[in-house]
């Protein structure tokens, strides 16, 4: 038995992961690592599924040149010429490195090098810059360092933890177990949520503050105005650590920021807004936790600011249980902003435009090319592709087909750019499809290295399987570019120890205390150490930065900016008339690569929606399920329409994961503007104009397989892979028929069983091959037919199951598939069970877990236990035993 | 004072006769003075058995319903061999054809039904039969004799004219014997009446595969005679081919007998006329099954006569307690019943039933049908809605659902036209 431990390679939280591979089975187990600050042995239910996700079917294993397998010398060389091609022509601003925050700290280090460095542009970017460049800027531009103040112990601390612009129960799961655990041990904390829809976050909270879409700058902007005259205000704090306050207080009072015209803006209740700044004034241990909400907006940096000063102005910064706390949405893009991973960015928190930082780099790196000016941000990037101003682009472990907002117009910059070389783990993702070069990356379980979670901490990943096929940890493919390019002396790594004691060497290189970032110390570990290195925090001497109030400006002083408040820059309108909001669901990672492998969390929310409240719905005529088309000025996506009581009228929500591999038309990506902050750079992914309309179909129908099939014309579909076989569901507005379908599969299957109607209501096929049944088609007029998908994959080869049977997809006597609603992923328990726990008198989510197990593995569904538990039995939480938390936040 | 037992007289020994004679036993036992003439030389017996016992599936010894010590228990007059002749009603007495009479106070006719025979030249030969009573099967029988037999006299090949039930049975019975056997058929395929035509093909697919020849649409113009001029030699069909052979089989359907109803003044159409409750238009007079009409509706199968003969048995009790003009209000008359069929051929295994369409069950546009095919596996069942109401049901190969079909067709029970409904009726009825 092998043991391992490494850190999950999902959220910014960064939980410690122990590992068991069995030596004869190879068999591997995945549990929480207990002695992991982070976690302490939790797991969130995407983490609790990774075995699930280390299968080799979509892997890519060899590289590809050109659309041939090759060798790597082949690839290696074809890439390094091509890119010294391009550079030779057209000058090295014509290349550009689009990377992620799934690199780890030593991969992103190399590339940053390479390009900033040797290739001598700056034009490399990250995945990061669509999630927390915002914070990355606001940081810096008040605080003067990218430093995250505080810590996640503070979450527990505090006695009033504010949560805006995030459903951390779904995004950041382990954080918020944490803080339900406070919460019961504490039942006095209080909890606010800010968020224009009602989420499993909210469920938790004392006060639900459901804004209007994009109004967090004029609450925050009301709050700054309260603060300012109230008793909380810390002037020690703000004479002695800040700078500009009166340019503040004067710009702040020019404003009508009276609490009435702020709850008008905000769509509020004046009472309820109230009551949150009074909580915020007479509550010293405060916390600000702020997510994407509040990045991804086109006043994001100044919104954030915002938040910034609130903590300022009563001197709650980087103490325990006071503090704004930027929470992180990748595992690793807090490891990327530390060695520069950001295009306006150096080094180990260094500044391009800082000739001191620059001539530092430069000597460090011992080079004479090191890039002068910032590269191109993310947006910018894709439209210099377009506009063909870069002719080659290396994209790393990301997929900007589908992430990036305007997602077909970076479709079409890739299909036009001369060379597109992606490396990545997947073979077949929306990004590769367009590459003209494929190198095969090492994923999680392989690689080694170190990442950076959104506490500051340091932890190693370690790998805990062979290199599959060709594939290569990033670092070595970046560094044998470099070799090929002339730059071997600077790229000459023996493994992920060297580059890591480089870049920490770097970041004490001339700092003296003059940057936040660090961790000489650990500059000289041997590899053994590096091997065995526990998690860290940096810097390494404490958990909090900024107590002290000493700040990273110029002046040592923390700058007041003053911050206009702007309006959304784009209106709803009779056509567009709802506002699109995007965001993560519980159980799939970023654009599904991984966790569409596993079953269990593929059963969770089984097809790409919009989230609707019923009003909006009736307005349109839609029924809860309906095919809906999706509309912006820039796309079209056809997605299911969910009924959702807490959705806001007028705002609409869809999930971001969904991509071209998996569904028809659901990148969410195509509606987005690509409207950035003029700051940060950082797309407005969360408040797009669209319109909802249902679209007619002629026919639905369901599809199972074993291997992916070509399907018929549809007007939608939507694959997922579970337990060995393919379930896709469709749509047409074509008629179709038995006989085109048998000739569109007829390599897959030779013998057909079929269903026919007289009136072509409905339509089913089985066909059958000498290994066994192929395909499973089953269509109908009204809506996609009801199947057990449980039941049809344990029967799928089973001989005592007749074809009969299988071809209705149910077991033999059941009428409907009646388990109803997933809701705990972990042990696969079904709502109908857990009412029935629940009337079977469970009134609390830990009886329930005893009698079902629901919810006692991750605890991520237990805010929908919550909400089981409130419908189900009406009352039971008004008993006078009960604290009236919900009462009493309206008062 | 003692008064004597009404004299029953029933005329005609088949199988409704014999069924008759039971449900009296049961339900109006020692009323009647009871008498039963026959024209075969067997007492009643299972008739529907004849083409298993001609494929040596079953054994002369199960064929009879009743053994001669029940007839004599029951205090039956069985007279075997000698047909009735003449009916005189208004002396109330029938002649044999030996000279013997019988009186009756009350008469059933149960007269049965003749095979139809198609009237074609050569039609009388020696070797053209019909497989309807027991002397035609083990004459057949004794023509196909045993492998140990003299090769001239054997019957090595067979035609059967007609592809329905009973035509499929003798044909297949014929293979089972070594007998090569071709059938000829007026319509486009086999059990017409009964299966759709994809059914049909699965059949025809099924009969191929046991080396039977169906000739479909055929027409059949003559017969040809041995040299002799005695014999078959062939059957000539009407695009000029030749199919020799030593028998024939005809398998044509069936015509009621009825020729002494004629003679009297019953009224009859195509069979004899009663009503609900088998009375003839007169008085004292009743029949019942292949040899009368219900409303138009004639009979063919053992189900509905039997229900008859519960019927009949009721209403004679009826009239022997308080004569025949006795009230019957409250005896349950013959109601119409679907008739499922199901082909006696082993391994073989074909079910129809409800109300198909006659001109090939094409799916008019009112209704709704759903079929199942698995060529593969030679399966195949089609279902037929009329709104919310099964209608009819056709199976092939996998037959073991049939009793749910017959069971939501005949309770008019609403059963959506679903794919659970055709795949997998047993998930509809309630655990």
């Amino acid at each position: 038995m092998k043991a391992v431990d490494t850190v999950c390679p999902y959220c910014g939280v960064g939980c410690g992961v122990s590992v068991t591979v069995d030596d004869d089975t190879h068999e591997v187990s995945v549990k929480g690592d207990y002695t992991h600050p982070a976690n302490a042995g939790r797991l969130c239910v995407k983490g609790s599924a990774l075995a699930e996700t280390l299968g080799l079917e979509s892997r890519l294993l060899n590289p590809r040149v050109d659309g041939l397998q090759a060798s790597w010398d082949h690839a290696l060389s074809a890439v390094a010429h091509r890119l010294q091609d391009t550079i030779a022509r057209y000058g090295p601003d014509s290349v550009a490195f689009y990377v992620s925050g799934q690199l780890l700290t030593e991969d992103y280090y190399v590339a940053n090098k390479l390009i900033k460095g040797f290739i001598g542009t700056a034009n490399i970017d990250t995945n990061s810059r669509l999630c927390m460049s915002t914070a990355v800027a606001a940081h810096k531009r008040v605080l003067g360092s990218d430093t995250v103040p505080g810590c996640y112990q503070d979450v527990e601390l505090a006695d009033l933890l504010v949560i805006t612009g995030s459903n951390m129960a779904w995004t950041h799961p382990v954080v918020y177990q944490r803080i339900v655990a406070a919460k019961q041990a504490r039942p006095q904390m209080k909890i606010v949520v800010i968020d224009p829809r009602q989420t499993a976050t909210s469920e938790l909270a004392d006060l639900h503050l459901q804004i209007a879409p994009g109004s967090d700058i004029w609450l925050f902007d009301g709050l700054l105005a309260w603060l300012l005259d109230s008793p909380a205000l810390d002037a020690g704090f703000i004479d002695n650590h800040t700078e500009n306050f009166a340019g503040l207080v004067a710009q702040c009072r020019q404003r009508e920021n009276a609490i009435d015209s702020i709850a008008d803006k905000c769509e509020l209740d004046p009472e309820l807004l109230r009551t949150f700044y009074q909580w915020f004034v007479r509550t010293a241990k405060t916390v600000t936790v702020f997510s994407q909400g509040i990045n991804q907006s086109a006043y994001g940096v100044d919104q954030a600011s915002l938040i910034l000063y609130c903590h300022l102005v009563t001197g709650r910064i980087g103490k325990p249980g006071a503090s704004p706390f930027s929470i992180t949405g990748q595992p690793n893009a807090m490891g990327g902003r530390e060695v520069g991973g950001l295009a306006n960015q150096l080094a180990a928190h260094m500044d391009i435009e800082n000739p001191l930082h620059h001539a530092l780099v430069s000597k460090f790196w011992q080079t004479q090319t090191l890039a002068t000016k910032p590269g191109l941000k993310a947006v910018d990037m894709f439209r210099a592709v377009a506009d063909g101003n870069i002719r080659f682009i290396w994209v790393m472990a990301t997929n900007p087909v589908v992430s990036m907002p305007e997602a077909d117009l970076v479709r079409a910059a890739l299909q036009n750019c001369e060379h597109v070389v992606v490396s990545d783990c997947v073979a077949d993702t929306d990004t590769t499809r367009l590459a003209h070069v494929l190198l095969p990356a090492a994923a999680w379980g392989e690689k080694s290295g170190t990442v950076t979670n959104s506490e500051r901490c340091i932890s190693r990943q370690r790998g805990f399987l062979p290199l599959p096929g060709d594939a290569q940890p990033d670092w070595w493919i970046v560094s044998e570019i470099a070799k090929r390019l002339g730059f071997a002396q600077a790229f000459n790594y023996q493994g992920a120890a060297d580059i890591f004691r480089e870049h920490a060497a770097l970041s004490a290189f001339g700092n003296n205390g003059t940057r936040d970032f660090d961790i000489g110390a650990l500059a000289q570990l041997e590899n053994s150490q590096y091997e065995e290195m526990q998690p860290l925090q940096w810097p390494l001497s404490k958990k909090r930065m900024f107590a002290d109030g000493q700040f990273f400006t110029p002046s040592g002083r923390a700058q007041f900016i003053a911050v206009e408040p702007a309006s959304l820059p784009q209106t709803i309108n009779a056509e567009y008339p709802l506002w699109l909001n995007t965001g993560r669901i519980r159980d799939q990672w970023h654009t599904m690569t991984r966790t569409g492998l596993s079953s269990k969390l593929q059963k969770h929310t089984i097809e790409p929606f919009v989230e609707m409240h019923p009003a909006d719905m009736q307005l349109r005529g839609l029924q809860a399920g309906d095919l809906t088309s999706v509309n912006s000025r820039h796309g079209q996506c056809v997605v299911r329409v969910h009924e959702q009581r807490g959705q806001t009228p007028g705002t609409v929500f869809m999930p971001i994961h969904w991509n071209d591999c998996f569904a028809s038309s659901a990148r969410v990506g195509k509606l987005v503007s690509a409207i950035c902050d003029p700051v940060s750079g950082q797309p407005a992914f969360k408040q797009t104009p669209v319109s909802v309309s249902r679209l007619p179909a002629l026919w639905y129908a369901c599809l199972i397989s074993p291997r992916r099939l070509s399907l018929p014309e549809t007007s939608y579909w939507c694959t997922r892979y579970l337990d060995g076989l393919y379930f896709t569901v469709l749509a047409g507005d074509q008629g179709t028929d038995a006989n085109t379908l048998m000739s569109l599969w007829t390599d897959s299957a030779s013998r057909w069983a079929q269903v026919e109607d007289s009136h072509n209501e409905s339509l089913r096929l089985i066909g059958r091959d000498d290994n066994g049944v192929q395909i499973w088609f089953a269509m109908q007029t009204t809506c996609v037919p009801d199947v057990d998908e449980d039941w049809l994959i344990a029967s799928w080869q089973q001989a005592e199951v007749s074809i009969r049977d299988l071809m209705l997809g149910r077991p033999s006597g059941s009428q409907t598939r009646d388990k109803g609603k997933l809701i705990c992923t972990c042990h696969q328990v079904y709502d109908v069970t857990i009412n029935a726990a629940i009337h079977e008198g469970c009134d609390n989510t830990a009886d329930i877990g005893r009698k079902t197990r629901a919810g006692t593995n991750c605890g991520s569904c237990t805010p929908e236990l919550d909400k089981l538990l409130k419908s189900e039995v009406p009352g039971q939480f008004a008993g006078p035993d009960t604290p009236p938390a919900k009462e009493e936040s309206l008062c | 004072m003692h008064r004597p037992k009404p004299r029953l007289l029933i005329v005609g020994f088949g199988m409704a006769a014999g069924r008759l004679l039971q449900e009296i036993s049961l339900q109006a036992p020692g009323l009647f003075d009871t008498s039963v003439i026959g024209e075969e030389s067997q007492s009643a017996y299972n008739r529907i058995l004849l083409s298993p016992l001609l494929a040596g599936e079953s054994d002369a010894s199960l064929l009879p319903l009743h053994s001669a010590s029940w007839y004599r228990s029951q205090d039956i007059a069985v007279h075997t061999g000698d047909p009735v002749i003449a009916l005189d009603t208004d002396s109330r007495v029938a002649s044999t054809a030996s000279g013997a009479c019988h009186k009756w106070d009350m008469l059933v006719l149960a007269t049965g039904s003749r095979a139809a025979r198609l009237p074609l030249p050569g039609v009388d030969l020696s070797g053209i039969v019909s497989l309807r009573t027991l002397d035609d099967a083990e004459a057949v029988m004794a023509r196909i004799g045993s492998t140990g037999q003299a090769d001239d006299d054997r019957v090595r090949r067979a035609v059967v004219v007609g592809g329905g039930v009973l035509g499929l049975e003798a044909a297949c019975a014929l293979q089972n014997r070594g007998v090569t056997t071709t059938v000829v058929h007026n319509a486009g395929w086999p059990m017409n009446r009964q299966l759709d035509s994809e059914a049909g093909e699965y059949l025809a697919a099924t009969l191929a595969a046991r080396n039977i020849r169906f000739i479909s649409d055929a027409q059949c113009k003559r017969f040809v005679a041995t040299a002799d001029g005695q014999s078959v030699a062939g059957l000539q069909l009407g695009d000029g081919e030749l199919l020799a052979c030593e028998l024939v089989i005809m398998a044509v359907g069936i015509a009621p007998e009825v020729s002494l109803a004629r003679q009297t003044n019953l009224s009859v159409a195509r069979a004899i006329n009663v009503d609900a409750w088998l009375r003839s238009s007169q008085h004292g007079v009743f029949a019942l099954g292949e040899c009368c009409e219900i409303d138009g509706e004639q009979f063919g199968l053992v189900a509905p006569i039997y229900q008859q003969a519960q019927v009949l048995a009721k209403v004679l009790q009826r009239c022997a307690e308080s004569g025949p003009d006795a009230s019957l209000t409250d005896v349950e008359p013959y109601t119409r019943q679907s008739l499922p069929t199901r082909l006696k051929v082993s391994g073989v295994h074909v079910f129809s039933a409800g109300t198909l369409d006659e001109t090939g069950h094409q799916t008019s546009p009112s209704q709704r049908s759903l079929a199942w095919r698995d060529k593969n596996a030679g399966e195949y069942r089609r279902l037929w809605w009329q709104g919310d109401c099964l209608q009819a049901a056709v199976m092939f190969g996998d037959v073991d659902d049939s009793g749910i079909y017959e069971s939501l067709i005949e309770n008019r029970a609403p059963v959506q036209a679903s794919p659970q409904a055709l795949l997998n009726p047993a998930g509809l009825v309630p655990q």
